[in-house]
């Protein structure tokens, strides 16, 4: 498992490299080389915030329900609770989809 | 006649399923948030972009509160199926937000800052809503009888 997360991680970059340097020359000296290598970066990166924030709400979900089955008196405040775990989780989700279009679209490191 | 309004909001939202008591006040406190702060930044900055993107960052991340309350409410209860279901609607929601945020920052030309401090508005308001609970439930201590 390890291992073969290495390796993605390894082609990953060796491919946005590859692609960076596939730019004309003129291009890449005007700072154009971060364009494709950003569209990778928002990829992955908005692939771990996604991935990632999905698993920790499932894991916060599972928790509250079986908070629930076991006493079910403290149902309402488990479910609150929970809202407020999730409300953090996804905002986090958000944060980084807006950190990944602002790299997208506004390109604050070059054209 | 606040109390009349926040009544009224309390009474929308219960008939929406609203069924957990805090949930709706915690929903009733996000709507209020979002609302008051728009009007406050809009108002302060004269209707300038920055302002309309707040307003437009808490509108989105209001109504993403509003089908997450709704659906955490709903969740607690179902037996099997709970964690599929909410992968589903966690990635069915960011779908529609991201589309959403790359509309207003792509094509709009939204001011990112502003955008970002509208979707602020759920974490300040969860972390008021965990900041007063802790306030009402610490025990009163330390009258020098303990020891």
């Amino acid at each position: 498992m390890r291992k073969s997360l290495l390796m993605t991680l390894a082609l990953v970059l060796v491919a946005s490299a590859a692609y960076a340097s596939d730019a004309p020359a003129a291009v890449a000296a005007a700072g154009a080389a971060v364009g494709p290598t950003a569209a990778w970066a928002t990829a992955i990166g908005m692939a771990i915030a996604a991935g990632l924030c999905g698993l920790g709400q499932g894991m916060g979900l599972k928790a509250a329900c079986e908070g629930t089955a076991r006493n079910p008196e403290a149902g309402g405040k488990l479910t609150v609770t929970l809202i407020l775990g999730l409300a953090f989780i996804e905002s986090l989700a958000i944060y980084a989809l807006v950190v990944n279009l602002i790299l997208l679209f506004v390109k604050p490191l070059g054209a | 006649m606040m109390t009349t309004f926040v009544q009224k909001i309390d009474a929308l939202l219960y008939r929406r399923g609203f069924a957990v008591a805090d949930a709706r006040r915690l929903m009733r406190n996000q709507i209020l948030l979002a609302a008051a702060g728009s009007a406050l930044v809009c108002l302060v900055t004269g209707f300038s972009g920055w302002g309309l993107s707040f307003a437009a960052g808490a509108l989105i991340i209001s109504v993403n509160f509003w089908w997450l309350t709704k659906a955490a409410q709903e969740l607690v209860r179902v037996q099997h199926g709970a964690v599929f279901t909410l992968l589903t609607l966690f990635y069915g929601r960011l779908v529609l937000t991201g589309v959403a945020i790359a509309a207003l920052v792509a094509w709009l030309g939204a001011s990112v800052f502003g955008l970002l401090a509208g979707l602020s508005t759920v974490v300040i308001n969860a972390t008021l809503w965990g900041v007063l609970q802790i306030r009402h439930k610490v025990p009163v201590t330390g009258n020098g009888k303990e020891a």
